[in-house]
């Protein structure tokens, strides 16, 4: 099926991982990212900031995939944030109940600044 | 500025059989994107709907069947006076996704259950859905308002 990978590019940013993540977190996508997730933990990776600059779409998979990814990093003692959503993300967010769970930022600058 | 609506002007049916594989999901969402195109209908609206139908959807394929053989779920949508009307039927085993209990939304990151969030989203971006057995077929049907915001 054309389309079918997920782009996510990790990029080291001082002790922080950020996931820059591209498209859709659809339910062919999201296990990707799960499995990016538990890659770099088991690196040793603990902070991440998933940046969504990108992300035009996301299902319940796509939120699981987060959530898994963000009490994983929480049980290794790092932390997980997210920025730059578009507006019908956040949406989702807040319907989903999922905005409390996260620090979201405008910016990956602002982002970065919650790790100092 | 929005596109101005014209009710009545604008109706237009449509009706997608699909197999029960994962990928014909995103063939799904490439058939909704065109009728959305055609009929001048929001993006926004669009995002949604693909989202309620990919949670509907894998639902049934994860869930619905007992066997592995290859059976059919039958998509209409419905375009009149502002209001799409969608019916999907599917062959799978007798099963009320409205009957599930929701999800805890009040609990921490840590307590977060992973599951049953889908249903709940499909249940809060539509506006009307209904579950009926009808012949050994599950019917699942919704409306959505096209005007409204949200």
């Amino acid at each position: 099926m054309e389309n079918k990978e997920l782009v996510i590019m990790d990029i080291k940013k001082g002790e922080v991982c950020v996931l820059k993540i591209c498209w859709k977190l659809d339910v062919n996508t999201s296990p990707l990212l799960e499995a990016k997730f538990s890659a770099l933990l088991e690196t040793g990776e603990k902070d991440f900031i998933l940046d969504f600059s990108e992300v035009v779409y996301i299902s319940s998979s796509g939120l699981r995939a987060v959530l898994m990814g963000a009490k994983k990093s929480a049980a290794a003692g790092g932390k997980t944030v997210l920025c730059a959503l578009k507006p019908q993300i956040i949406e989702v967010f807040n319907v989903a109940g999922f905005t409390p769970l996260f620090s979201l930022f405008a910016t990956e600058e602002e982002a970065l600044e919650s790790f100092k | 500025m929005e596109k101005e609506f014209v009710a009545n002007s604008n109706a237009g049916q449509q009706c997608v059989i699909l197999e029960n594989k994962i990928d014909e999901i995103r063939r799904l969402s490439i058939i909704v994107e065109e009728f959305f195109l055609e009929h001048q209908l929001p993006s926004e609206t669009l995002f949604k709907m693909n989202l309620v139908f990919e949670e509907i959807i894998s639902n049934i394929i994860y869930y619905g069947y007992e066997d592995d053989t290859k059976h059919e779920i039958v998509i209409n949508m419905n375009l009149l006076n502002g209001i799409l009307a969608v019916e999907i039927k599917d062959d799978g085993k007798a099963f009320n996704p409205l009957a599930n209990p929701e999800p805890r939304l009040d609990a921490p990151l840590e307590e977060r259950p992973i599951g049953g969030l889908g249903i709940y989203l499909v249940k809060h971006l539509v506006d009307e859905i209904r579950y009926s057995r009808y012949n050994n077929f599950n019917i699942l049907s919704f409306r959505k308002n096209i005007h409204d915001k949200g």
